[in-house]
């Protein structure tokens, strides 16, 4: 490794923000140690009353992590305006708000290990919850250090100090609010952080757009480098095609598919995890379905917005080739162009979207280690005062794990974050299934997460080895591993009982899913525990007035608000990179995407605060049957 | 340090460790609260158990085989290192913008103090410190627990 190197020195004034955003950033946090301490609920969410926005900018800030803009620097540079695709997988977020967000915000679990034991039932739900449990517990503490990691490396290219100050010391300081106030920590200072990230990235790339040439500039540069390719979106060098280094039509198709469609599921990708909390933390069902919509929306905004500076960047230096130089572009433009002051407030929006980040996986990696583990295993019968008391001990110890990791296996943390995209493909399926078909059962669940790590061994690592498998393009790795897994989890699905209908029918009463649940909605309309909607009138689409029982039910509404949110979320990605470079299709995207917006808000918005309004009904008693089964009170 | 195929192979066992420590935890519970079981691990699951184990330590074996063998043949993704590339690319002239080295040093604009650099931060800085005391105000207003 060459010796580090000082890119960037730091005058008075800046240290002066940078000290004062820290301070307040950690003070936002510990002021709400008073109500952290108050129960489990309050220490992991917040006592599930917080109104949309706030965990909306939490979702946002937790997209953003330290190596975020490094990575869309990295694939903008690379491939132009259609990298913006790679991170478009937080479109998932314009789906889900209108379905498994619904489901998981009315099935009250605290953790997804939870909603697996309420959602399905028997020895085969346990093992789920024990298995997602653990792995939830463990992967958090591997993220915290590979985030950890990547400060260390910006610490080490920005300022030249050693890599363990830079692992260390940001991440502690996080860990003084998370550890007194828990997640009340956590979503408010986000929202703070999420506030100072989102308008430091905007004003740094619009001023790096400046210094590039403006926006005609960078698009006559391209012209006269011979790359105008770049600033379209929609170039694709084949339809489709086996080499790696190409982008193919399909890639795009894969990646729209898998965000989109994906967002029907829960546990698709390892953004859920984290979302899954903030859907809790909302203080009714429809607060919750805005909080992912907007923080989703936002994620895509930012992209955007990196990637029409980072072609400004391209002009500049277009002839970069090592990547891990390239990389550093946006924090390159961020450093050299800012005035004095202004650069402070840049370094401590860093450390905002580090800490973000941070807090977040510290918080939900003890949650699990909390609620699932030491609540429903080693301590049913633990009070509020001792459930807090073992969250901050969690945290404590994944802070002290993470630092082990980050430090001493920085191999292993690269490896285990491309396994976890990696394993998005295997159980992609499986995760919208067990959502939308009653049949899939706990062990065609369990048995698709076994065989994933199976066969993704054997996908990238152990047949291209032998020489039997050349490297593959992405979207082929990932039709492929999805196939090979589904080869396991069928025959077990159809070999094994279905879950027992008595929990079916409970869990189809509180959370409601749609889909292939005709057997079990029968059931429960039999049972006289819903009433059977098919008998409603049908409503019309802009209707203002909705009966609660009507909106508890599915309907048009429902699938039409999912598709113009797509459309919104796609028309904000292509529009905001056109605008900033002054197409003029950028700006016909933008005013599709608030036409969008508007009439998606318009559709659904009557329904779900009538829908919110019926579920706030029925909470308390719901939550209070959460309690009783992980205190192991009322299982069958 | 800890090479690049051991790291694979030592952290996913450490993951998938953690996840079946779960696993271990449910089945011991579900056998003695719902089952209400005299024995918790019965013989059906001890075999699970074993089998289990050495398919993970043949799993191990094989790969970490595997790994080395590529790593020896230069077969598959762990690529060797090509020194003779290394040397023409330094020899060679490099182009102008093809290194961050190329651009001006910039620190004469940076060391300038200017009022955006005071105004834009110190705005930014007292709207979050108002939300932030006006969030702790209401919340801390309202009671405990109110969906917990």
């Amino acid at each position: 490794m060459n010796p580090p190197q000082s890119l960037v020195s730091l005058v008075l004034l800046d240290w002066v923000w940078v000290g004062l955003f820290i301070g307040l950033m950690v003070l936002c946090g510990v002021i709400f140690y008073r109500l952290g301490k108050r129960s489990e609920a309050d220490f992991f969410l917040a006592g599930r009353g917080l109104p949309w926005w706030l965990p909306a900018t939490s979702v946002y800030a937790t997209h953003t992590a330290t190596d975020t803009p490094m990575w869309i620097t990295g694939t903008i540079y690379q491939w132009g305006m259609r990298g913006i695709w790679y991170p478009f997988f937080s479109a998932w977020c314009a789906v889900s708000p209108f379905y498994s967000t619904r489901i998981f915000r009315r099935s009250m679990a605290m953790s997804q290990a939870e909603w697996q034991n309420l959602r399905f039932s028997g020895l085969g739900a346990e093992l789920l919850r024990g298995w997602l449990a653990g792995w939830q517990t463990f992967m958090n503490m591997f993220v915290l250090a590979w985030v950890s990691a990547a400060m260390g490396k910006v610490c080490v290219y920005l300022f030249g100090w050693p890599n363990w100050v830079g692992v260390t010391l940001f991440t502690t300081v996080c860990a003084v609010y998370v550890l007194s106030a828990g997640y009340w920590g956590v979503v408010m200072a986000d929202f703070q952080q999420g506030l100072i990230s989102f308008a430091v990235i905007t004003l740094v790339s619009l001023w790096g757009i400046w210094e590039a040439g403006g926006p005609t500039g960078i698009v006559d540069r391209l012209a006269e480098l011979g790359e105008s390719w770049r600033t379209n979106p929609f170039h694709f060098d084949a339809f489709w095609g086996l080499d790696g280094s190409q982008f193919y039509a399909l890639d795009l198709i894969t990646l729209l598919l898998m965000a989109l469609l994906g967002g029907l599921g829960m546990g698709n990708f390892i953004d859920w995890y984290p979302e899954a909390q903030r859907i809790q933390s909302a203080r009714t069902v429809r607060d919750a379905a805005y909080s992912i919509w907007a923080g989703g929306l936002a994620a895509i905004f930012r992209n955007s917005f990196w990637a029409a500076s980072i072609l400004g960047f391209f002009v500049l230096f277009p002839r970069i080739e090592s990547s891990t130089e390239y990389e550093f572009g946006w924090f390159w433009m961020g450093f050299t162009y800012l005035p004095a002051g202004l650069i402070g407030m840049f370094f401590a929006a860093i450390i905002a979207i580090h800490l973000s980040t941070i807090s977040t996986h510290l918080n939900l990696g003890a949650l699990y280690a909390t609620r699932d583990l030491y609540h429903h295993y080693v301590n049913p019968e633990a009070d509020e005062q001792k459930l807090v008391r073992v969250g901050r001990i969690n945290t404590l110890l994944l802070l002290i794990g993470s630092f082990v990791l980050g430090l001493s296996m920085e191999s292993i943390t690269a490896w285990l974050i491309f396994a976890l995209w990696l394993q998005a493909a295997g159980i992609w399926l499986p995760s919208i299934l067990q959502v939308m078909w009653w049949r899939f059962n706990s062990w065609a669940y369990l048995s698709s997460w076994i065989a994933n790590l199976l066969m993704s061994w054997l996908v990238v690592f152990v047949l291209p080895a032998l020489g039997v498998l050349p490297a593959l393009p992405d979207w082929v790795n990932f039709w492929l591993l999805a196939i090979l897994v589904s080869l396991v989890y069928v025959p077990v699905c159809f070999l094994t009982k279905p879950d027992d209908m008595d929990h079916l029918v409970q869990y189809y009463v509180a959370a409601r899913p749609a889909g292939l649940w005709g057997p079990v909605k029968r059931e429960a309309v039999r049972r006289g525990l819903v009433e059977d909607d098919s008998e409603y009138p049908r409503r019309p689409l802009l209707a203002r007035e909705w009966n609660p029982r009507e909106a508890d039910g599915w309907s048009r509404h429902d699938v039409i608000a999912a598709v113009l949110s797509s459309f919104c979320y796609l028309f904000v990605a292509v529009g905001i990179a056109g605008l900033l470079l002054f197409k003029v299709w950028g700006a016909f995207c933008l005013v599709g995407a608030v036409a969008c917006g508007w009439l998606m808000f318009r559709v659904i918005d009557p329904k779900m605060k009538a829908m919110s309004e019926a579920f706030e009904g029925t909470q308390a008693g719901l939550l209070a049957d959460v309690q009783r089964r992980t205190r192991w009170e009322n299982h069958p | 340090m800890i090479d690049e195929a051991m790291g694979k192979i030592l952290g996913m066992a450490m993951a998938y460790g953690v996840s079946v420590l779960g696993l271990f935890l449910a089945y011991v519970n579900y056998r003695k609260r719902i089952v209400k079981a005299e024995r918790v691990m019965t013989t059906t699951a001890w075999a699970v158990v074993a089998v289990a184990v050495l398919a993970v330590a043949g799993g191990v074996l094989v790969v970490s085989r595997l790994a080395g063998a590529a790593v020896e043949t230069g077969v598959g993704p762990i690529e060797l290192e090509q020194p003779e590339q290394v040397e023409i690319e330094v020899e060679a002239p490099a182009p102008p913008g093809s290194s961050l080295a190329d651009a001006p040093p910039a620190e004469s604009t940076r060391r300038q103090w200017s009022w955006i650099g005071i105004i834009v931060p110190a705005t930014i800085f007292l709207v979050a410190t108002v939300v932030t005391a006006a969030l702790h105000r209401h919340f801390s207003a309202q009671p405990p627990g109110a969906g917990g």
